[in-house]
């Protein structure tokens, strides 16, 4: 399609599908249909798109506010579907994904299961093999189930027990399923606190209370996510400029600063969007990708909502807490306490806990307003050097979070608490103090719902992960396949199958069943099949 | 292998307008940027509150005063810029205002009255008299420099008899001096100014700097924000490049040229980028957006450039285009003293403050070439009130101020440095001076964020002691010597390599050293002659006019 002018550009023939939001999910669907002949256009409210893929510059060095952690990295299939390869977009995954430093000595997770093995076993041989045994297990899992079930659309409950009676894996996920984080790592038996601690919080950080029944596979995926973790080289913005650029170059219009306040709907079929200042593009599918409650209850008329929708948004569980991030550029190289080789290339680094009863009670201090000085810190700069300034080094902090303080406004307390958080910091390492900050820069929850509207409250995965907020379920029953039951209007994001977390899923599975209910041609050949 | 007919090195909104150009031509074009985003000197970011967007770089926009936005159909391509009616405003301590309109210079007229009458003649004789000329004057400026053009400027010039014969000896102080008498007027003019040149005491170059800010305030170069802010610029020119099949890679900085019998052939990345060494070989040319020292002597290599270049690239001047910045966001737009005896001040843009005479201008000149922070802070870098044109620039009820003083990259004491450890009392500074032209400022600050020159090199390396626009646009590496006698620029002695930057006349939001670039690489490769490559400087700011006004834009006074 040929660029048109800004003003005219709504007063356009009929698009075939406009997208509202231009977070990972709506710029991957947005090339997908691209090429598959559609004229798309993309309407974003802000006027930076990505989503949560954002890169901010901070006088030189590149703080990624919101995502930073690509579980899959570039084995997502829009990856190679996309070429996006060659659109600037390259992963960087260090070998040692995650360290638990406590007293000064440190204990290493590897992408590499004999590595962690070899690592585990230098405090305790029989949690080394027990933890090769639940890797091994979690591994096939992923491979055989999740991925598969993540890139495809979802099957309802029975027909799903039923497929997956018949996988390897399958009894280890129906055992697992019903189990608590904390039953998940009891099972096998684990008992080195340090080893404890490390998996709970890579696998409940994101959302899952560690006491939470019925989690075992959401668990089991976010553990396997943050132990084979890649940054995107760069910053994490660049994942979303290759989808952009590539989308634009295939003839995508795109509209920023541009708020849609009402899908349009006429007899049942989707007739287009209306923008809050009052435009209208029409256009034939409507795909939103903004959170269920909004697209539910603001954005559709309510005679439009079936009553599983309906039900669905006004139920809907939002994520138990939000995250408390806090950035630094220090100026030269941290040397950390500990003596473990390699230790300052590791992805992660957990401190602040002093064991698996520290993480427990921060989680419940959440639950009462009460962020707790702990968590997880990355050194981007140190995998990948171009994300610092020259002689910097660049820092992030995440930890779970309340999104109300019970005693303050995060406005008066962010600064205080990032500097307890730069103290955990400057706590494992020998040189780094309040002398080496060059630049700081605290994102307490509420920034992350001002920035991305999408993210209620703060929310990382744009809903609790629950058994009624899974999978088929997610959002409801009757939209989980990505349509809804209104004719030409999609739903597709965190709040419907597969989830939060950058998977890019959620475009990549509405792109098939949109592209064939316009009777695009489906120029891509889709992964795996439910 | 990646191979490209064109490589442009750098996607500052300059290389970018080159690279639009040659893509929208059908060459086969990539931009390969350092930085995780393109835009450099011409970004929006948000650096604290969500939704409070900062221009912490080009802030004036007049890309209208060049042929770009038609040629290029930015607007088909996002661009949306934003203009008002008021253009500079800078108060002074008495309360008065001196006060510029966007595109009325009768409205200008009447404003320099209040001041002086006679001196708003002198202004009205002078303008009248230069501005029969603009638009041969405004081409000047977007033709590659030649010694034939360079008589032929000079010719016009002689013949203007407004323009005084002997102005090539004279600085801004001089000019000044010679049109007007009020103290306040040259002040407001040898401020505006050293926007464009930055030593006013500098003779030929002060002069330039003040002429410019004569014909600017008859609507020249009128200044415009984006909507969004200014990055929606770099955008627009971005996704020209993207629709015409252009490519750009972020995270992929060039640490050399390659260079084989004396001819570009490509280059190669830098190690801890995108895609680590690699090498992207271009067919027809190599540009660099870079600045002169590191594209000649980091880039392409002392060993293939001869002696008096290496020298003068090792003593390029960087000076004198050094800002620090300041930042607010705040409750309230900046309610100026001076509103009392001029209500239309609160409307403006664009302002100065700080400097009351032509002493205070002196004094502060001295003070910047002595590695010394004016106190009091004297503001005349550039201060912008974005939310007065575009309200989506900060959350509601919100309003962005970005303010820009000329500054020393090394101070006195402990060099640049000693930045870090400074930057916040001068912010302090900057703050209580503003209060002091409009009571109340501080208590309507929200939060304010200083931004050192240290802070700007760290962010864009090539920017040596944080310079905007290029290097000093002085006599010795201007006009046919920038960025050095011999170069030829933007073509250099290598052959199938140009430049971008460095060169005439200097970098900025009009957009004229990518669009000279742009045209001579064009005209080598034969690809020159395109049915869209024709607007003239300004088509699309008289239109913009036309819709604002209703009227015709005229740069001549009628009045008085």
């Amino acid at each position: 399609m040929e660029p048109v002018h800004h003003s005219r550009l709504t007063r356009m023939a009929k698009y075939d599908v406009v997208i509202i939001g231009a977070g990972p999910n709506g710029l991957a669907l947005a090339n997908y249909l691209t090429k598959a002949g559609a004229k798309v256009m993309l309407v974003e409210k802000r006027f930076d798109v990505g989503g949560s893929l954002l890169t901010e510059d901070f006088a030189g060095s590149r703080y990624n506010l919101h995502a930073l952690y690509m579980p899959l990295g570039e084995k997502i299939p829009p990856y190679s579907d996309l070429g996006l390869s060659d659109y600037g977009c390259q992963f960087a995954r260090p070998e040692a994904q995650a360290t638990v430093h406590l007293d000064g000595s440190s204990l290493t997770l590897y992408t590499d299961n004999e590595r962690t093995q070899e690592s585990i076993s230098k405090v305790s041989v029989p949690d080394s093999k027990r933890f090769s045994e639940m890797m091994k297990a979690i591994d096939s899992a992923m491979a055989e189930v999740i991925i598969p079930w993540i890139y495809s659309t979802p099957l309802p409950s029975e027909k799903f027990r039923e497929r997956l009676s018949k996988k390897k894996s399958g009894k280890f996920l129906q055992k697992i399923s019903k189990m608590s984080p904390l039953q998940v790592i009891d099972h096998y038996g684990l008992e080195t606190d340090a080893l404890r601690l490390a998996l709970l919080v890579l696998g409940c950080t994101w959302g899952l209370d560690p006491a939470q029944e019925d989690s075992g596979i959401a668990f089991m995926s976010f553990l396997y996510g943050m132990l084979r973790a890649s940054l995107v080289k760069g910053g994490s913005y660049l994942l979303a400029s290759s989808l952009y650029k590539q989308a634009i170059t295939g003839g995508m219009q795109i509209l920023v600063g541009a708020e849609v306040s009402r899908i349009d709907v006429e007899r049942g079929v989707a007739k287009g969007v209306e923008l809050s200042d009052g435009r209208k593009i029409a256009a034939k599918a409507v795909v939103s990708t903004v959170d269920v409650p909004s697209t539910f209850l603001k954005l559709l008329e309510a005679g439009y909502v079936s009553k599983a929708m309906m039900s669905s948004a006004m139920k809907w569980q939002w994520d138990p807490w939000s995250l408390f991030q806090a950035h630094w550029t220090v100026s030269g190289k941290p040397e950390f306490r500990s003596s473990e080789d390699g230790v300052e290339g590791s992805l992660v680094h957990i401190a602040g806990y002093r064991g698996v009863e520290d993480f427990l009670r921060s989680v419940s201090g959440t639950y009462e307003g009460k962020p707790f000085p702990a968590g997880l810190l990355s050194l981007p700069s140190l995998i990948d050097p171009s994300q610092a300034a020259k002689g910097m080094t660049v820092a992030k902090f995440t930890t779970i979070s309340p999104f109300r303080l019970s005693n303050a406004s995060w406005d008066d307390f962010k600064d205080e608490f990032a500097e307890q958080c730069f103290g955990v910091w400057s706590g494992i390492t020998k040189n780094v103090t309040e002398s080496s900050i060059r630049w700081r820069y605290a994102y307490p929850p509420t920034y992350i719902e001002m920035k991305l509207s999408n993210a209620f409250r703060g929310s990382i995965n744009g809903g609790a992960i629950t058994p009624e907020q899974t999978g088929y379920l997610r959002p409801s029953s009757d939209c989980s396949s990505y349509r809804t039951p209104i004719k030409g209007v999609y739903v597709c994001g965190a709040s419907v199958h597969p989830g939060g977390g950058v998977t890019l899923a959620g475009g990549y599975n509405a792109s098939l069943v949109i592209a064939k209910d316009l009777g695009l041609r489906v120029w891509w050949k889709p992964k795996y099949r439910p | 292998m990646r191979e490209f007919d064109v490589i442009v090195i750098g996607g500052g909104i300059n290389g970018l307008t080159v690279a639009a150009y040659l893509a929208k031509a059908g060459l086969s074009t990539v931009v390969l940027e350092r930085r995780h985003i393109v835009g450099t000197h011409c970004s929006t970011e948000e650096l604290s509150m969500p939704g409070v967007r900062y221009n912490l770089h080009a802030s004036a926009l007049v890309t209208p005063m060049g042929p770009c936005i038609e040629d290029l159909e930015l607007e088909n391509h996002g661009l949306q810029l934003i203009g008002g009616d008021w253009a500079l405003l800078q108060p002074f301590l008495d309360g008065r205002a001196f006060l510029c309109h966007s595109y009325d210079a009768n409205i200008t007229y009447k404003m320099i009255e209040r001041f002086s009458k006679r001196d708003a003649r002198s202004f009205k004789k002078f303008i009248n008299g230069v501005n029969k000329y603009i638009i041969p004057i405004l081409d000047y400026f977007f033709v590659a420099p030649s010694e034939e053009e360079e008589e032929k400027f000079g010719r016009m010039i002689s013949k203007i008899p407004e323009v005084p014969s002997d102005f090539v000896m004279m600085d801004g102080y001089d000019i000044a001096n010679y049109l007007f008498e009020e103290d306040k007027l040259k002040t407001a003019f040898v401020a505006m100014g050293l926007a464009v040149t930055p030593r006013a005491s500098e003779k030929y170059a002060g002069a330039v700097g003040v002429f410019s800010a004569l014909t600017s305030s008859s609507g020249v170069q009128t200044a415009f924000t984006a909507r969004g802010g200014s990055y929606n610029l770099p955008n627009s020119l971005a996704n020209c490049i993207l629709a015409n099949g252009g490519l750009i890679l972020e995270n992929c900085e060039v640490t050399k040229i390659l260079i084989q019998d004396g001819e570009a052939k490509g280059v190669e990345l830098s190690e801890n980028s995108t895609y680590p060494s690699e090498r992207i070989f271009a067919r027809k040319a190599v540009i660099s957006n870079l600045t002169a020292a590191p594209t000649f002597l980091d880039l392409v290599g002392e060993e293939h450039l001869d002696k008096d270049a290496v020298r003068t690239l090792r003593q390029f001047d960087y000076s004198g285009q050094t800002l620090f910045t300041e930042i607010f966001a705040t409750k309230d737009v900046i309610r100026w003293n001076a509103r009392k005896n001029n209500p239309d001040v609160l409307d403006s843009f664009w302002f100065h403050y700080g400097a009351e005479s032509t002493e205070d201008l002196k004094k502060h000149e001295n003070d910047v070439s002595n590695g010394r922070v004016t106190e009091p802070v004297v503001g005349v870098g550039g201060s912008f009130v974005f939310t007065r044109r575009d309200a989506t620039q900060a959350p509601p009820g919100m309003h962005t101020i970005t303010t820009w003083i000329n500054v020393p990259y090394r101070l006195q004491n402990g060099g640049a440095d000693a930045w870090d450890g400074y930057k916040a009392e001068v912010g302090e500074s900057v703050t209580d001076r503003i209060d002091q032209y409009a009571n109340g400022f501080r208590q309507s600050v929200v939060e304010a964020m200083p931004y050192s020159p240290l802070d700007i090199f760290r962010r864009n390396p090539s920017a040596i002691e944080a310079n905007f626009a290029g290097g000093n646009p002085k006599v010795g590496q201007f006009y046919l010597d920038r960025p050095f006698k011999g170069c030829g620029a933007p073509r250099t002695p290598i052959k199938k390599l140009y430049i971008s930057n460095s060169l005439w006349p200097w970098s900025a939001t009009h957009l004229s050293t990518g669009y000279i670039a742009a045209c001579v690489v064009a005209e080598d490769l034969g690809v020159r002659k395109q049915p869209w490559w024709n607007h003239k400087p300004l088509g699309w700011f008289r239109k913009w006019v036309k819709k604002q006004s209703g009227h015709e834009w005229s740069p001549f006074i009628t009045v008085g």
